[in-house]
């Protein structure tokens, strides 16, 4: 393990909560803010509609672990695609795993899976699941 | 009976089940607290004043019992779908069914970008283009929508929150080439902007601008359109967005003294304006406290109308309400029986006496609804305004202890949020602070936790699961060529119309929106000229800017 890989381990893990697209609905990204700050993670939340861009730029300045989108619209196929084309673009497609919570059909959640989300979080996923599986990500990482 | 002897009772009922009593299930209430295992008149003989004064007769203030004397042996209430999709096409379609199969109206659901501001072509709107809603950028697009419908004759409901006088102008320019004046426009919109800042999320501009303009259409409408109910104070959106049925009611009046004290600002007469106002809330499934709720506000309502707005007529202190069932009330796991939760909530609508209802499709946590699931949403109200005596009189349930108790208790709870919000400087400090919402994000996390621990028992997800997986289900295939065929149409159409003409009609829009003059007349010109939505709403957000969201 490298030296800068130790340094990174040692501090709290980073998530950016985000919310993209044009839906307003922010009762579950709040609710997943909630819950992870909770359990000692570092938890920042953009606001409403934010574009792909301003989402990847946001989690690169914050050097976050982890991008949340939480998107009910229906278009998380193409927003979610959108956040990993910017990553790539940016370089940081390693580095910042995606994960996706929303309505999101069995369907769905597999094409999101292979597209490279690292998790989805359907309606009702247990809270209680939520942190250790996005800390799972984060320690398979290092 | 008497007082003393009635009391005494009760205590030694309560002694001698003590050891049960203490043992019982405990069911939280609508308001946070543990409810009581009975109700029962605690405060003795029925006193003639107190219900003279705080129930009284249906049709009569407080109106606690109901608005109209009769109530649904008169009429049932307005059975609508919330739908809209795709294309003015595919919207129509749907209407033409719905209205086949006795509906009575049509609510119009708006995509995404046509609820923030966006034409059809924005970069940012194009996957959500028809989505949620129909996409609409222009009046030709309202002329597609209600072509061949009785327009006259039915109720329309235009549900599009922030961008309401955008679309209000744009359907007008499209009635108005049919040879429909506004006046013979019978139906309601959802321009309560103050709730979108709460809890929807679909803002454009700061409230100054917001209320700005539903004042501009609460003074329009009263002058033309008589039969249009032009500002819906809206519950539902902080409802389902983690609001308990207290916040619910308190941030919606709220916003109601915020609009009404501008409109009294601005020299409009209160009785001129208050027959303009009516209110939405959520029904789930705790139908009896949300049937106080409704009964509750009302009672509310006519005493703020009269003693603190000094509404002097009749039809100013009563309040219509419209229901929503379904939203988060509707699960995800095994979605028929969300059927049943239907069920309750409409019952709970009814049993309340709203004027209207909005009932959702089983499917709804999935997507927009099918024509089966539409149909069925349909038919549970008509089997309880037909098959059931829920309809037979009016308040059925008033001198029920239980739920005169929570009426009570709702009204006072509300009042004392009100207040609070008063005290703090009225609603839109309470948003620009983010108290709201904060408030319903506390709420919303308590919510779920509830929820999830089964402390909130909800079957087939927290008790009772089922076997194996949720089925898929089937759920209507999104159009993905609308934005395609909409940029098609707004090429054609900025390439067909007088350009000169219609950009000096912005630019008149963008002076008054500098000035104080009343924006709708002036939109509507515009729409005429073909204006496009998005146009119009960036010509404004160069005046009036953008709302910058609280950190919370």
């Amino acid at each position: 393990m490298s030296l800068d890989a130790t340094n990174r381990t040692d501090r709290r893990t980073r998530v950016l909560v985000a919310k993209l697209g044009l839906d307003g609905h922010d009762r579950g990204a709040k609710v997943v803010a909630h819950t992870l700050r909770d359990a000692g993670m570092e938890v920042i939340y953009t606001g409403l509609r934010r574009t792909a861009r301003d989402v990847v730029a946001m989690a690169v300045d914050e050097d976050v672990d982890v991008i949340g989108l939480s998107i009910l619209s229906g278009a998380h196929l193409a927003l979610a695609q959108q956040v990993l084309d910017e990553l790539a673009v940016r370089g940081a497609r390693d580095e910042i795993a995606v994960v996706v919570g929303g309505t999101i059909s069995a369907t769905d959640d597999a094409v999101l899976r292979q597209m490279g989300v690292a998790e989805v979080f359907g309606v009702r996923s247990p809270l209680a699941e939520l942190a250790p599986r996005v800390q799972a990500l984060v320690s398979a990482d290092r | 009976m008497t007082d003393e002897s009635l009391a005494e009772g009760m205590a030694a009922w309560r002694e001698k089940h003590a050891a049960k009593l203490a043992t019982v299930t405990e069911r939280p209430s609508l308001l946070g607290a543990p409810l009581d295992v009975l109700y029962a008149p605690t405060d003795g003989e029925v006193d003639a004043a107190a219900y003279g004064r705080d129930i009284g007769l249906p049709g009569e203030f407080p109106y606690t019992r109901g608005v109209y004397p009769a109530m649904y042996r008169d009429r049932l209430w307005q059975m609508r779908l919330y739908s809209g999709f795709g294309d003015a096409e595919s919207t129509n379609t749907r209407w033409q069914f719905l209205l086949a199969h006795g509906n009575n109206g049509v609510s119009a659901a708006f995509d995404l970008p046509t609820q923030v501001g966006m034409d059809s072509d924005h970069p940012e709107a194009v996957p959500e283009a028809g989505r949620v809603g129909v996409a609409v950028d222009c009046a030709q697009d309202f002329e597609r929508m209600f072509a061949g419908l009785p327009v006259e004759q039915m109720g329309i409901s235009l549900n599009a929150h922030s961008t309401a006088p955008f679309v209000l102008a744009l359907f007008l320019a499209a009635m108005e080439r049919q040879g429909i004046t506004p006046g013979q426009i019978n139906g309601s919109m959802t321009t309560d902007v103050l709730k979108d800042y709460v809890a929807r999320g679909t803002w454009i501009y700061p409230p100054g601008a917001g209320i700005r303009m539903v004042c501009d259409i609460l003074e329009f409408c009263s002058a033309e359109m008589p039969r249009f109910y032009p500002l819906v104070i809206r519950g539902p959106d902080i409802r389902d967005a983690g609001a308990d049925a207290i916040q619910e009611v308190a941030f919606a009046f709220a916003n109601a003294v915020t609009y009404l004290e501008n409109a009294q600002a601005r020299g409009l007469d209160i009785d001129g304006i208050a027959t303009r106002l009516s209110a939405q809330f959520y029904y789930y499934g705790d139908f009896l406290q949300e049937a106080a709720k409704t009964r509750a506000a009302r009672r509310i309502w006519s005493r703020l109308l009269r003693d603190r707005f000094g509404a002097r007529k009749e039809a100013s202190w009563l309040l219509r309400v419209t229901a929503s069932v379904g939203g988060t009330h509707f699960q995800v796991h095994e979605p028929e029986t969300n059927i049943v939760r239907g069920t309750l909530g409409c019952l709970g609508a009814v049993l309340g006496g709203v004027q209207g209802m909005l009932l959702a499709g089983y499917d709804e946590a999935f997507d927009i609804p099918t024509e089966d699931t539409a149909r069925i949403a349909l038919r549970t109200q008509q089997i309880v305004g037909y098959e059931s005596d829920a309809t037979a009189v009016p308040d059925p349930l008033g001198g029920s202890w239980f739920v005169e108790a929570m009426t009570d208790e709702i009204e006072r709870l509300v009042l004392a949020k009100m207040a609070e919000i008063d005290e703090m400087g009225g609603s839109v400090v309470a948003i620009e602070s983010g108290y709201m919402q904060r408030e319903i994000a506390k709420s919303a996390y308590n919510i779920e936790r509830r929820e999830q621990s089964g402390e909130k028992p909800i079957v087939a997800v927290n008790i009772h699961r089922g076997q194996g997986e949720p089925p898929e289900l089937v759920v209507h295939a999104p159009d993905s060529k609308v934005a395609d065929r909409q940029r098609a149409q707004l090429a054609a159409l900025r390439a067909g119309r007088d350009e000169v003409e219609t950009q000096r009609r912005l630019a008149r829009l963008r002076a008054a929106g500098e000035g104080t003059d009343n924006l709708m007349p002036i939109m509507i010109d515009c729409a005429r000229a073909d204006a496009t939505l998005g146009e119009m709403v960036d010509v404004l957000r160069g005046v009036f800017g953008e709302f910058k969201e609280p950190a919370l």
